[in-house]
């Protein structure tokens, strides 16, 4: 039997290693950090899963994935080895470059990208006194209660709008973009539509799935673009499910669907992705997406056939 | 204390006049207000050693093309990352494909006879030379190249340290005077005397010159440049530009050293410490160079720019002061000097040599070793240690970032340029780790680290 190597201890890389080990397969997880669980490790009621996973999963710390010249590999302190076409990505979100974004202006420090300020979290440090966040996702808002409870001072800058359900009290929120940063050593001022801010500190919290090693198959936020942590988890146990299948149904569709375009027939399980939601018809039957992506169980046949339904 | 020669400026001209005293036996201190070396004008330019400059009858021009030729010798010897490759002139229309063959005989006129080969290409040619690349034609000219510029200047200070040149960084050059048989550099750390002094001052240079009663007037020209994550082109790319002037030549497409793509530099006037880019010069970027390629979905990771000192004249300034042949002013080495430097190195030598330094060849000068980065020795398969990964988009190592603080490394800038830190697709997701790892081994607190020295602070408690 096959023996998987997931590169990625978040909560993807944990569901889709507990599924394999829960049906045979040998299976060890690498994660770059010294924790489990990735920008999920900040979503409440996520610690349960990511502890419990954590007891029951392979996990090597400070193993990393890397491509060099087009070759991956995995290296740790004193060595190095190439993967081959069981390692499967779970490297998650990136966080987007500020010129992808449209901010421009200078360079200085105090520029971060959300990961950055997650880890300097959990070494105790801060990555400034007054922080300007930049995100329209939950993520955003838990860091910006993180650092708050920190005594740091934050205002959160959403480009669209996000319903926060109470989720964070006393941070500021602004709607709008960022789109200049001034400063000659540090951040010192970030322009948010029309308005100069004073901050020390930026920190983007705007994400995109993101696949480094292109050959290999990935799960998770690193091709699902979903701020639902149960989504993220479902997407692990239907990979599994993909990988031990024998019979398909064939998936034709003008949207993206997790794992792709075929899916086990055992599970028939699927993640159909449309951001900021909307309607599909799935052989004819209509389904309604909210969020950005939602898990649709496929009816039992051959082949299935997924269409955009167009407002 | 005294000198033999004092450098002002540790910029890319600044070391390789360095690096060609420490050739020979003589005392030499360079002294640059910046934390580390090539923190000026050095850290804004794309990489590239060029070869057409017009006009091209300017100083400019032919130090480029001297300069040039001595890359490959310099690259091999320092072991910095040289890649040779062409430009191509493209015709985006049918005017510019008429007047290709006229700018195919000019080019060919002026560099042919330097060893250039210059090369009409036809359509099916530039579809095949570069499939990306949309045009009706091109002009190819050879002999180009895209360097580390990053590892140039670092290899270039290790060289110079290790052959016993001091360096005193952090130290501003507050004033200077001729004094007989002396020069006396007055900074804010104290003052030194010496026998000689060149100044390569870069954006600071007219100020220099003026200690000695020399004016020279300087524009500061901004140059801002957009990097993508992955290649868009095998050689460097530009759209044909049938009046080329200094003021609006514009970049190219250029695939750098990394694996990454420049678009750029842009060219605007602006002040001396504005390295800001604006969404007007992005702007300006991808309507110059967005249109030549097929294929662009690609991730922009970064926007930087680059402020150059230009001179009155628009050419190079390299001559003695007025008051006293023992100053050498380099003023206004701008845009190529990069290329141009290691050739205005040499020129400075012969200067020093006219106005009376004895010049004693060296016996034992020491060659430096290369950078070997953890992903050099998993490439060709050797053993690596200290292999813990911090930044796993450029694979760069715990071991990688101690090297670099080895080879003087002090601030996370001086570490990032060395090792390529943060420079991914992601764009410093690791800096938390990488702060931690890089105080860590500099010996100090995560709160003492800076960026790039002032105030550039990075984390709190």
């Amino acid at each position: 039997m096959a023996s998987y190597t997931i590169i990625g201890a978040g909560i993807a890389g944990l569901s889709l290693a507990l599924e394999l080990a829960r049906l045979g397969f040998s299976v060890r997880v690498i994660e770059h950090r010294d924790y489990a669980g990735g920008i999920n490790s900040i979503y409440p009621g996520m610690g349960e899963f990511i502890g419990s996973a954590v007891r029951s999963v392979d996990i090597e710390y400070g193993n990393s994935a890397v491509s060099i010249n087009d070759t991956y590999y995995e290296v740790w302190k004193n060595g190095y080895r190439e993967l081959d076409n069981n390692a499967i990505v779970a490297t998650g979100f990136r966080t987007m470059a500020p010129p992808e974004l449209g901010i421009y202006g200078d360079r200085p420090a105090g520029i971060y990208p959300f990961h950055a300020v997650l880890d300097l979290l959990r070494y105790g440090l801060l990555p400034g006194r007054n922080i300007v966040i930049y995100g329209d996702n939950i993520y955003a808002a838990l860091l910006g209660k993180s650092l708050l409870e920190k005594g740091c001072s934050v205002t959160l800058v959403l480009p669209n709008k996000l319903d926060l359900g109470g989720a964070i009290k006393d941070v500021r929120v602004l709607r709008g973009r960022v789109k200049y940063v001034k400063g000659l050593g540090r951040v010192e001022r970030v322009l948010v539509n029309e308005e100069w801010v004073n901050a020390d500190t930026l920190v983007i919290s705007m994400f995109k799935p993101y696949n480094p090693f292109p050959r290999l198959r990935a799960v998770g936020q690193a091709v699902i673009e979903t701020y639902d942590p149960g989504i993220v988890i479902e997407s692990g146990r239907i990979l599994a499910g993909e990988l031990v299948g024998h019979e398909y149904v064939l998936i034709d569709s003008d949207v993206p669907v997790f794992p792709g375009n075929r899916v086990s027939r055992d599970s028939r399980r699927v993640i159909v992705m449309l951001k900021g939601g909307g309607r599909v018809l799935i052989n004819d039957k209509e389904y309604v997406i909210t969020g950005d992506a939602e898990v649709i169980e496929l009816p039992d046949t051959d082949k299935v056939v997924i269409r955009r339904v167009m407002q | 204390m005294s000198y033999d020669v004092v450098v002002i400026g540790s910029g890319v001209v600044g070391l390789f006049v360095a690096y060609e005293l420490a050739q020979y036996e003589v005392k030499v201190l360079v002294v640059d207000r910046n934390p580390e070396p090539g923190f000026g004008v050095s850290k804004g330019h794309a990489g590239v050693i060029h070869v057409v400059q017009p006009p091209f009858n300017s100083l400019r021009s032919k130090l480029a093309i001297e300069g040039n030729r001595y890359y490959d010798n310099v690259a091999k010897r320092l072991h910095v990352r040289l890649h040779r490759l062409g430009a191509l002139l493209v015709a985006e229309n049918l005017g510019h494909l008429i007047a290709l063959p006229a700018v195919w005989f000019i080019l060919n006129r002026v560099y042919g006879r330097h060893g250039f080969r210059v090369r009409l290409v036809g359509w099916r040619g530039l579809r095949k030379m570069e499939p990306n690349v949309r045009g009706l034609g091109a002009v190819y000219v050879d002999g180009y190249g895209v360097i580390n510029s990053f590892e140039l200047v670092s290899q270039l200070y290790y060289f110079c340290k290790l052959n016993g040149v001091e360096f005193l960084f952090n130290t501003e050059v507050r004033g200077a005077r001729v004094s007989n048989d002396e020069v006396i550099v007055i900074t804010d750390k104290g003052e030194y005397k010496t026998h000689f002094l060149v100044n390569a001052a870069g954006l600071y240079s007219a100020d220099v010159a003026r200690f000695f009663g020399d004016n020279y007037r300087l524009d500061f020209g901004k140059g801002a440049m957009l990097v993508f994550w992955g290649k868009h082109t095998n050689n460097i790319v530009a759209p044909l530009q049938l009046m080329p002037s200094p003021k609006t030549k514009g970049g190219a497409i250029i695939p750098t050293v990394f694996g990454t793509t420049i678009w750029g530099p842009s060219l605007s006037i602006s002040d001396r410490c504005d390295r800001s880019v604006s969404e007007d010069d992005i702007r300006i970027l991808t309507r110059k160079f967005g249109g030549l390629l097929r294929f662009r979905d690609y991730i922009p990771i970064r926007a930087y720019a680059g402020v150059r000192p230009i001179p009155e004249g628009d050419d190079f300034i390299i001559t003695y002061s007025k008051q006293s042949k023992r100053v050498i002013h380099l003023v206004g080495i701008e845009s190529p000097g990069l290329t141009a430097a290691p050739a205005i190195a040499r020129r400075v030598i012969s200067m020093l040599r006219d106005a009376g330094l004895g010049l004693r060849v060296k016996g034992n000068v020491r060659e430096v070793e290369p950078m070997i980065l953890t992903k050099d020795l998993i490439r060709s398969g050797k053993d690596i240690s200290d292999g813990e990964v911090v930044c796993p988009c450029m694979g760069v190592t715990k071991a990688d970032i101690r090297e670099a603080i080895r080879r003087g490394a002090k601030t996370l800038d001086g570490v990032i340029f060395r090792t390529g830190l943060g420079m991914g697709v992601c764009q410093g997701m690791c800096l938390g780790r990488a702060i931690k790892v890089v105080s860590e081994e500099l010996g100090i607190k995560p709160t003492e680290l800076r960026k790039s020295g002032g105030d550039s602070w990075l984390v709190i408690q």
